[in-house]
């Protein structure tokens, strides 16, 4: 268990450690992501693989629609980008 | 960022009128809550001003910041905004009392919100005995512990509501005290319950020699999902000054580390943050949190409520608001943690989960409390720094609000498809049962092109792309509990919940508490539902007497008839002993 890890510290002298900065570098990466592995993994278990396929296809289809929409709205001025998402969202709204 | 900055809403002055109880006599009395003399600032606060006819004068501060308060009670009718009604069940209680609400609790017409965790509390022993608990039978010298039977009727009383309550914790006193407390967490699966979990010190889990780690494997098997763990700091000293307790950093990882031995990976860490005595602990919380990232899901502060009668110059000592808690978390964390930039109230999500919840046909939980009650981010790691990040790096907040209350309210609009059943309704039952098969694969279309609709409108809210945004349109396609939950595995909650006091009470906010507590009535044959802050100011004293056990009968449940013969004659006179009201009797053998 590791309570102490970086960040700045300035010790009170009264017992008290008090942290003036928190370290979000934690090196947690690896412990995460198996966290995160493991829980897809129990949650994936319980369900049925057919589901598990049409979301793994959408996802990865958002992921690259994202990646194309960051590339087109990046590269359009501040106030057409603004319209342009605008008219987007009433088509997406009319329903 | 608050939108708000450069609008006439930031140049006005704040003002609303509400309804509080006078801290004396604990009476209803008309309050405002209104921004402090002077210029218009941010750095100003909001005050409560209440007046008893009896009492005098009362004062509070419910923030120490004037625009951030401002923000959250900020609307644009329809399209943004942080109050929000939730879809009430119906009233419980039929009696009336002139007083008006809270008075009519259990519960009455006037609330607003659904119960979106369940409450029970299981039990008042405990083997601490900390001084700003309510609940606590050395102190009350009254037993309360329902009967595995009472434990099942309040549960099936939330269960069985028009609007189920998805998630259920059990409260006390210390709950892993009861020795029954795996059939409890077993039960509540049982009766349908989504998410389960405890309020614990820890004490059931740190049990030495292997008690603890088998406690924490059988809770995982009997469907415990989550501790929601008392963690005021790191520190030997805070225990002392919070819990009375030496030498108690240790009990607590000892604890932790009995749950990862055991794969119980869910655990919110719970600070209570009193001034001056654990806010200087914050920061080390948090770094705590990112430490043990593989067992720790969030860290939930919750500012101390004042129980208790206090002075004017107390309160303005003592008192700690929200807006203290994030200006602390901003400093303590070098600005990443930033509070203008990373916090939204617990709404901000309420569209947002039930446009997921209805296109998953699934039961949504639902955040519609008060935006003062609490607020939250998350943080989540970037995969290609090894940083963890504001989600709010990801996501545009205030879009994401904009655009899902406007989805969500064409939603209600929005029929079910019965375009067969009507065409084939006259062709006798075959063509009615062909009719509804075929309106069930449109439905399955709609549901698709409604889901799709939904992301790609979200498109501009959306910062940018990543591994996160994978898991969350996982979430989004997907829309079950267990996609829910995945999510927030892959990141750290952090967030606060400012339970009230008589000082603070605010009607409005009570009102729409999806909190809910549930206590048995033996004389009335039910179960009294009551919002956790009305339950803790107003009505805890009548209904523990209530439900009070006579301590010796649960002696000689549970003691052999010689062992509670000796019991009850050391302790005849001075009433509840302490084995008996700490834990039972047996388990101190076992620390």
């Amino acid at each position: 268990m590791s309570g102490e890890r970086k960040g700045e510290v300035v010790d009170r002298g009264d017992g008290f450690k008090i942290r003036k900065s928190v370290d979000f570098e934690t090196g947690m990466i690896q412990t995460q992501q198996e966290a995160l592995v493991k829980t897809m993994k129990r949650y994936e278990e319980r369900d049925n693989p057919l589901e598990q396929l049409a979301e793994n296809v959408v996802a990865k289809t958002i992921d690259a629609f994202l990646n194309l929409n960051e590339k087109i709205v990046s590269s359009l001025p501040a106030d057409t980008r603004l319209k342009v998402q605008k008219a987007w969202q009433d088509v997406m709204l009319a329903f | 960022m608050y939108h708000i900055r450069g609008t006439e809403i930031e140049k006005q002055k704040y003002f609303r009128k509400t309804k509080s109880l006078c801290p004396e006599c604990l009476q209803p009395i008309d309050a405002v809550v209104v921004e402090e003399d002077g210029p218009v600032s941010e750095k100003n606060k909001i005050l409560m001003k209440k007046d008893c006819p009896t009492h005098g004068h009362f004062e509070d501060v419910i923030s120490t910041n004037a625009l951030y308060y401002k923000w959250t009670h900020y609307a644009e009718e329809g399209v943004f905004s942080f109050e929000k009604d939730g879809d009430a069940n119906p009233p419980d209680n039929k009696t009336y009392d002139p007083r008006g609400c809270p008075y009519n609790c259990g519960l009455c017409p006037e609330h607003k919100s659904t119960c979106s965790l369940a409450l029970i509390d299981i039990t008042n022993r405990c083997n601490l005995k900390c001084n700003f608990c309510y609940a606590n039978v050395e102190k009350s010298g009254i037993l309360i512990e329902p009967s595995l039977d009472e434990v099942r009727k309040i549960m099936r009383h939330f269960r069985s509501k028009p609007i189920p309550a998805v998630a259920i914790m059990f409260t006390g006193g210390e709950p892993t005290v009861r020795k029954d407390f795996v059939d409890i967490v077993r039960m509540a699966k049982e009766e349908g319950f989504k998410e389960v979990l405890v309020a614990t010190n820890g004490y059931g889990f740190q049990r030495k020699n292997g008690v603890g780690e088998k406690f924490a494997k059988d809770c995982w098997e009997a469907g415990l999902d989550t501790l929601y763990f008392q963690f005021d700091g790191i520190h030997d000293v805070t225990y002392e000054k919070t819990r009375g307790q030496k030498d108690f950093f240790s009990y607590k990882l000892r604890a932790l580390d009995n749950c990862r031995k055991a794969g119980l990976d869910s655990i919110v860490l719970v600070p209570t943050v009193a001034k001056g005595v654990t806010d200087i602990e914050i920061g080390n919380i948090l770094q705590f949190a990112m430490s043990n990232l593989d067992i720790i899901r969030g860290v939930t502060f919750q500012p101390v409520s004042l129980c208790g009668r206090v002075s004017f110059e107390e309160l303005r000592e003592l008192r700690f608001t929200n807006a203290d808690l994030i200006r602390e978390i901003d400093n303590q964390t070098g600005g990443v943690i930033a509070m203008e930039t990373s916090w939204y109230p617990l709404t901000t999500i309420v569209e947002f989960g039930r446009i997921i919840a209805w296109l998953a046909d699934v039961e949504p939980i639902e955040f519609t409390c008060y935006p003062d009650c609490g607020f939250a981010t998350f943080m989540v790691l970037n995969p290609a720094t090894g940083k963890m990040e504001s989600i709010l790096d990801y996501f545009d907040a205030v879009e994401l609000v904009r655009y899902s209350n406007q989805f969500w309210r064409k939603l209600q609009a929005h029929k079910k498809p019965e375009f067969f059943s009507k065409a084939l309704g006259g062709m006798g039952e075959a063509g009615q049962n062909v009719g509804l098969l075929l309106d069930r694969g449109l439905d399955w279309l709609d549901k698709n092109q409604l889901k799709l609709r939904f992301v790609a409108g979200m498109l501009p809210a959306i910062k940018r792309p990543g591994k996160l945004m994978e898991v969350f349109s996982k979430m989004l396609v997907n829309g079950k509990w267990e996609a829910v939950s995945a999510f927030i595995y892959g990141s750290l909650f952090i967030g606060s919940m400012h339970f009230q006091d008589a000082y603070n009470f605010d009607l409005d906010r009570s009102k729409r508490c999806i909190v809910h507590f549930g206590v048995w009535d033996p004389h009335e044959k039910k179960v009294i539902e009551s919002p956790f802050c009305v339950m803790n100011t107003v009505i805890r004293g009548d209904i523990e007497k209530k439900v009070a056990r006579p301590w010796k009968k649960a002696v000689e449940e549970w003691h052999s008839p010689e062992e509670a013969k000796q019991i009850i004659a050391e302790n005849q006179a001075k009433g509840i002993p302490t084995q008996v009201a700490q834990n039972g009797g047996e388990e101190a053998k076992e620390q």
